[in-house]
């Protein structure tokens, strides 16, 4: 299809020369590059034609005069001319190209021949005789002179033509091939000077588009991709990397099954990464070519120094801020100026790559879970299984080329095997197969790690005053919002303990337990006695069933608190006995009954137990000292939910809602009851609202389907799996 | 992708009539042991689950709950299975916990299942956990080795993350 084109010529593709900046057609130059060099030098313009050109249907005639056999051979196969053109483009195939069919191959008259002469040479002048004759003679005239003029480096003189009664196909196969022509063969001219030659030849043949720029529209999502995720390189930079990658891609194996493995075995589990980062410290040394020497050479020894680093999979050190500086200054992102250390010129500009690496940074390990997770937060889905059937195209195609100058086939073969169900069939499955593997490998792998994943792309990283916008978004409820900016808050002053911990409030009320745990985890690094986190660390890990460690977090508040900390006993204990922490509680309510934080953590400790009533009872005794804490509605209506009393449950849901409309959790509770009543219908409204609010929010992107499913909409399933927000949202108003 | 291999649960309209047949000896045993739990599970705190450091097994504790409600007793009609789920703190068939979900009575409980069960499952906690939360695709879970499955394929595709409740969070 789309690479057909590539291949045979047709449609709009330009793509100019050999230093591409369209990918595909670096692409399709690496996949095809191997045949063609062999190819080109057979068909050297010039060479007699060997015998074994015999691929070409019938043996070809041994012309006498040199040059020429090669313009004479006869074609009749319209793909062909595609094929030939592909494999390295002798400027002679070019012209072929247009040779009309029917002129016999054999038994060329020498007056023919002697008559081709007279125009190829004349057309090196300007001056030439009028042309005349049949219409594919003088048509062939023009575009060898035009050649001519390429050659010899000056401007193409229009010569007067008759009216050559070229259809709009025929145009179009002209103007689309000239551009490519013209740019191969005056590569080191400027692109002013290629594009009025070629106007000029469009012009006198009365076509009349003008040339066309490099491509856009075959693949403008792809196309999209790209700019976006390079947006923060120079133009230069992004032709190279892509370029690069794309023919390193192209060198690998064709076969798609085998192209995670071969990738790995290539490069090892890091190997992207590492790549990737060697690429931005290069790019940032190229932005900061003003700088001296020696902080380049400081940047390249962290970033040295960096990568060793990197290669240690402890994830606290891969957390230390140790390394958090070793590698922001391998990135260029800090600069060591007079012994002051200095936020450099690329922290700007490399927004997302500074993301990239933290993450990378973060978590190592695990090359499939960075892929995985790009995939899955920047909705690159479409991108990759694009990507990867365009890939099993091209494959396809490299062999489609082959075959066919092998074999006499005809056109519809070809369009049905490149076209048809193989590509579709084969590929895609298995990229969804894929993808829904490491996405698994993700979920298993990330729960039990406990690093926080910053978000890409973050617009508040530079924010004079983070914390402050942070606060204020949290204060209006935009949480999502809230969590860009803390999260540059936190990238600013890593120490920075409340900008943790509000960041973890913000997940968990945004629904993310997960985050939520990893930014209270950080927050108690940075204070390790804080109260309120650590009863946000045993609330979130009580969410995600983790007894355990939530017992222990209670426990450490108690521990830490300067009125009941003398209840516990001296002795620390890493494995607290549930029944005696609730003990100590219940003393402590004894001694300031008034005191709503105790009956708080009292109710999430009976919902560890399970003990149910109690835990609503005291969830209820808080609430009439907090009334307008909408968190604590919201955990009365949780523990309501989950011992069966989904009634009321969603009275209190709809408590904390009154109190906090943007509140995610309580939106998603809000399904989750619906759901466990078996009212499906009403739940994936509550879920469309929660993701609506929050599309990170993946327990309730899952939980919507399950109840889609349930409610026998499977025709809304592929919107949720493919969160389309919109069409969820219309199909299911609140 | 929750829904298995077979399009729905409807078609289970052959499966309680083969039941029925099935385990003579099971149903008989099973009401002996059934007041022991009750008495546990009346206690103020419940037992059922207790002694078990699985966060399956709070999930279960839930399940068990969930099936005294309506939308538990509608599942036994729509199921009518009983599964019976080998659960691993960490490693796949090391230290397994053994819980029984049965779906045709509409119970939960700790131990092997006195007959035989038209499933068994083997996974680990995690993995128990992400299927059930509809995180985790039972089919490629399958593949990937992470569940090992005994006993009728068709029972077995029945197993979807919607039986199971979701925990309200706090």
């Amino acid at each position: 299809m789309a690479m057909r084109h590539l291949i045979t010529g047709q449609n709009s593709c330009a793509p100019d020369g050999a230093s591409s900046s369209n990918p595909l057609n670096a692409f399709a130059n690496a996949v095809l590059g191997q045949s063609s060099k062999t190819r080109s030098i057979k068909e050297l313009p010039g060479s007699v034609s060997v015998p074994s050109t015999s691929d070409f249907g019938t043996a070809a005639p041994l012309s006498t005069i040199p040059g020429s056999d090669d313009e004479f051979k006869q074609d009749q196969r319209p793909l062909a001319r595609g094929a030939d053109f592909i494999r390295g483009g002798p400027a002679n195939d070019w012209i072929e190209s247009f040779r009309p069919p029917g002129v016999p191959e054999f038994g060329v008259t020498e007056s023919q021949v002697a008559e081709f002469d007279q125009i190829y040479n004349n057309t090196g002048t300007t001056i030439g005789p009028p042309l005349d004759g049949p219409p594919q003679r003088v048509l062939s005239g023009v575009l060898h002179s035009f050649l001519a003029s390429g050659r010899a480096g000056v401007p193409f003189q229009p010569v007067p033509v008759p009216a050559l009664g070229l259809s709009e196909s025929d145009k179009q196969c002209i103007r689309d091939r000239s551009c490519i022509m013209a740019r191969h063969i005056l590569a080191d001219q400027p692109e002013e000077y290629i594009q009025a030659q070629v106007n000029t030849l469009l012009h006198s043949l009365d076509i009349d588009n003008r040339m066309r720029g490099p491509m856009h529209g075959q693949y403008p999502e792809l196309e999209q991709y790209w700019n976006q995720s390079q947006s923060s390189m120079g133009p230069a930079s992004m032709h190279n990397a892509a370029d690069k990658w794309i023919t390193e891609f192209g060198n690998q194996n064709n076969n798609p099954e085998s192209w995670a493995n071969s990738f790995e075995q290539q490069y090892g589990p890091n190997g992207w990464a590492s790549e990737f980062e060697q690429h931005q410290s290069q790019m940032a040394m190229g932005q900061m070519g003003g700088a001296n020497m020696a902080s380049l050479a400081a940047m390249e020894q962290s970033r040295m120094l960096a990568q060793t680093l990197a290669s240690n999979n402890d994830p606290k050190f891969q957390n230390s801020k140790f390394f958090q500086f070793v590698s922001k200054m391998s990135r260029g992102e800090l600069i060591i100026e007079d012994n002051q250390v200095k936020q450099g010129s690329a922290s700007q500009s490399n927004g997302w790559a500074d993301e990239f690496q933290t993450q990378y940074n973060a978590n190592a390990n695990t090359w499939a879970d960075q892929f995985a997770h790009e995939e899955l937060s920047q909705g690159a889905d479409k991108w990759a299984s694009e990507f990867s059937s365009q890939h099993n195209q091209g494959a396809l195609n490299e062999s489609w080329v082959d075959e066919f100058s092998k074999l006499n086939v005809t056109d519809e073969w070809a369009e049905e095997f490149s076209g048809g169900g193989f590509g579709e069939s084969s590929a895609d499955p298995w990229a969804d197969e894929f993808q829904e593997q490491l996405s698994s490998f993700k979920q298993s792998s990330g729960a039990s790690r406990g690093v926080y994943v910053f978000s890409e792309m973050n617009p508040y990283v530079g924010h004079p005053n983070p914390m402050q916008e942070g606060q204020e978004l949290f204060r209006k409820g935009l949480l999502s919002e809230a969590v860009l900016a803390l999260e540059a808050e936190v990238l600013k002053n890593p120490d920075n303990a409340e900008g943790w911990r509000l960041l973890g409030v913000t997940h968990a009320e945004n629904d993310d337990d997960q985050q939520a745990i990893a930014a209270m985890m950080r927050a108690q690094e940075a204070n390790p006695t804080n109260l309120e986190v650590l009863l946000a660390l045993g609330v979130s890990h009580t969410n995600e069933l983790e007894q355990g460690e939530a017992l222990r977090y209670l426990y450490r508040w108690l521990q830490n608190h300067p009125k009941y900390g003398g209840l516990a006993p001296p002795q620390s204990t890493d494995s607290p006995y549930g029944p005696d922490v609730v003990r100590l509680f219940n003393e402590a309510a004894q001694m300031s009954p008034e005191d709503a934080d105790v009956h708080i953590v009292l109710g999430v400790l009976y919902n560890l137990s399970r003990e149910y009533d109690k835990a609503i009872a005291s969830f209820k005794t808080a609430l009439q000292l907090k009334p307008q804490d909408y968190s604590l509605w919201n955990k009365l209506g949780a523990t309501q939910a989950n011992s069966i009393q989904s009634a009321d449950a969603i009275l209190a849901y709809q408590k904390a809602l009154d109190l906090k409309p943007n509140y995610v959790r309580a939106w998603a509770n809000m399904g989750i009851s619906y759901a466990n009543q078996g009212l499906y219908e009403d739940s994936i409204r509550y879920y469309v609202r929660a993701v609506a609010m929050n599309p990170k929010a993946d327990n309730a992107w899952q939980y919507l389907r399950i109840s889609l499913s349930n409610a026998s909409r499977a025709d809304m399933i592929a919107a949720c799996d493919a969160r389309n927000l919109d069409a969820l949202q219309k199909e299911f108003p609140l | 992708m929750d829904c298995l291999l077979l399009p729905a649960s409807r078609d289970c309209s052959t499966s309680p009539q083969n039941r029925t047949s099935s385990p003579p000896l099971a149903s008989p045993s099973c009401n002996l042991s059934l007041p022991v739990r009750l008495c546990a599970a009346t206690r103020s705190s419940p037992a059922e689950m207790d002694g078990s450091s699985l966060k399956s097994a709070q999930l279960l504790e839930q399940m068990r709950l969930h099936m005294a409600t309506d939308a538990g007793k509608e599942l036994t009609k729509k199921v009518g299975l009983v599964y019976q789920l080998n659960i691993a703190p960490k490693k796949l068939g090391v230290d397994e916990e053994i819980f029984v979900v049965d779906l045709k009575k509409g119970e939960v409980s700790k131990g092997p299942y006195q007959g035989k069960p038209d499933a068994t499952f083997s996974f680990t906690d995690n993995d128990f956990l992400g299927i059930a939360s509809g995180k985790t695709n039972p089919q490629i879970a399958f593949i990937r080795g992470a569940i090992k499955i005994k006993g009728s394929i068709a029972a077995a595709q029945k197993f979807t993350p919607d039986i199971f409740p979701k925990p309200a969070k706090l």
